[in-house]
């Protein structure tokens, strides 16, 4: 926290949520530009006890994040913050699999502009673009969903960031309980779930008991 | 929403009850009664419901249900939400519809201004993407009533943060 405390806290994070936690244990590519004694250790395929300049290792952001702020290293923007990706996403987000990018696309990529990685303001600019493009659709999904298209439905929350997920599921949750209300089942008593299946399987057991009593 | 209907049973109705009680009622909304057959009174909704489960009351449907149909085509006209008698006009249209059969169809209308709200939800996002600073000055949004905002409230408050966040993410990456 220290580190992203010393940029005056830019990111909105929150240091013991476990999403935030995935989202900066992701790995990205870095380039050391000093040699660094005594941290060989960190690459394992290099039997060195120094790090070398110009040396490519494939760090967790949490990592990359306190070498840079030390100014040991640059940081590449991967895939899916880099130029190309930014024009797809600029050209049309709605279409992106953020699921497979990220799953925490906008947790990482707050934490990558947070860093000063290069390109920061270009990387920031299109997550606000994506998110806003996104958005609408989600927001559409989510409160006019009906039943009638599963496999629509589920295909559309394949592609959801883990953010856009749980507002999407926000949503939908509002729109279940306007309709529980509209059709009068709140306030019907119904049996738990777990009662239901409990029952069978007493059944199952007393069926089973019978027909070992029969058999003897 | 089971809570703004329990707000909304608060609204007062007329009845004609067709029982007898000399003494008025001391409750915390107010102090209702006497009961005098076919008098007609003011009570809160609740208690006009549960007398007409008993049999022991006819409720006056209000005015403004009467003349729904006029509402229902004043909205079909408008772009914007129109002005409804009341706060609570569609938990008090759903309790209504339960104890009297014969109510005109309404769904329509709920449909026509629940449409009219989602877009003016898309159009504030656009308004906040379209700003260059994070501060968003005057957005109002006129007539909307407390069971309407609850599909659309929490979807809209926790993705409005996140949209901020992302917004804040950016202006300073420009400093």
């Amino acid at each position: 926290m220290a580190a992203s405390g010393a940029n005056g806290g830019r990111v909105p994070s929150d240091f013991a949520a476990i999403d935030d936690i995935v989202a900066l244990s992701k790995k990205v590519s870095c380039r050391f530009v000093k040699s660094v004694a005594r941290l060989g250790f960190i690459d394992q395929s290099a039997d060195c006890e120094h790090v070398a300049e110009g040396t490519q290792l494939e760090l967790p952001l949490w990592m990359a994040k306190t070498l840079a702020a030390r100014g040991l290293i640059t940081v590449d923007p991967p895939k899916g913050y880099n130029q190309i990706y930014r024009e797809i996403l600029d050209a049309d987000a709605s279409v992106v699999d953020l699921h497979k990018l990220g799953p925490h696309f906008y947790a990482f990529g707050g934490h990558l502009v947070a860093m000063n990685a290069p390109e920061g303001e270009e990387i920031a600019k299109s997550l606000v673009h994506t998110f806003h493009q996104r958005l609408h659709k989600i927001m559409d999904f989510s409160l006019n969903a009906s039943e009638d298209t599963p496999f629509e439905l589920h295909a559309f929350k394949n592609n959801l960031d883990s953010c856009e997920l749980e507002l999407f599921e926000e949503g939908s949750n509002c729109l279940k309980d306007v309709k529980k209300w509209e059709h009068r089942t709140l306030d019907q008593i119904c049996a738990n779930d777990m009662v239901v299946s409990l029952k069978k399987r007493k059944r199952a057991m007393m069926a089973c008991s019978e027909r070992m009593a029969t058999d003897s | 929403m089971d809570w703004c209907e329990f707000i909304a049973e608060e609204e007062i109705v007329e009845i004609i009850p067709n029982f007898k009680y000399d003494k008025q009622l001391n409750l915390i909304s107010g102090d209702f009664g006497p009961f005098l057959p076919s008098v007609p009174v003011k009570v809160p909704l609740w208690l006009a419901l549960n007398l007409q489960r008993q049999h022991k009351c006819t409720i006056v449907v209000p005015q403004w249900i009467q003349e729904l149909q006029r509402l229902q085509e004043a909205q079909e006209n408008s772009d914007t939400l129109i002005e409804m008698p009341s706060e609570c006009w569609r938990e008090i249209m759903h309790l209504f519809r339960e104890q009297c059969k014969s109510m005109p169809n309404y769904s329509s209308l709920i449909e026509k201004r629940e449409s009219i709200l989602k877009s003016s939800v898309h159009a504030l996002f656009r308004h906040a993407f379209e700003s260059k600073s994070l501060f968003l000055t005057d957005v109002t949004l006129h007539n909307v009533s407390r069971g309407e905002l609850q599909l659309l409230k929490s979807f809209v408050q926790k993705s409005f943060a996140q949209f901020q966040a992302l917004r804040n993410v950016y202006v300073y990456s420009k400093q």
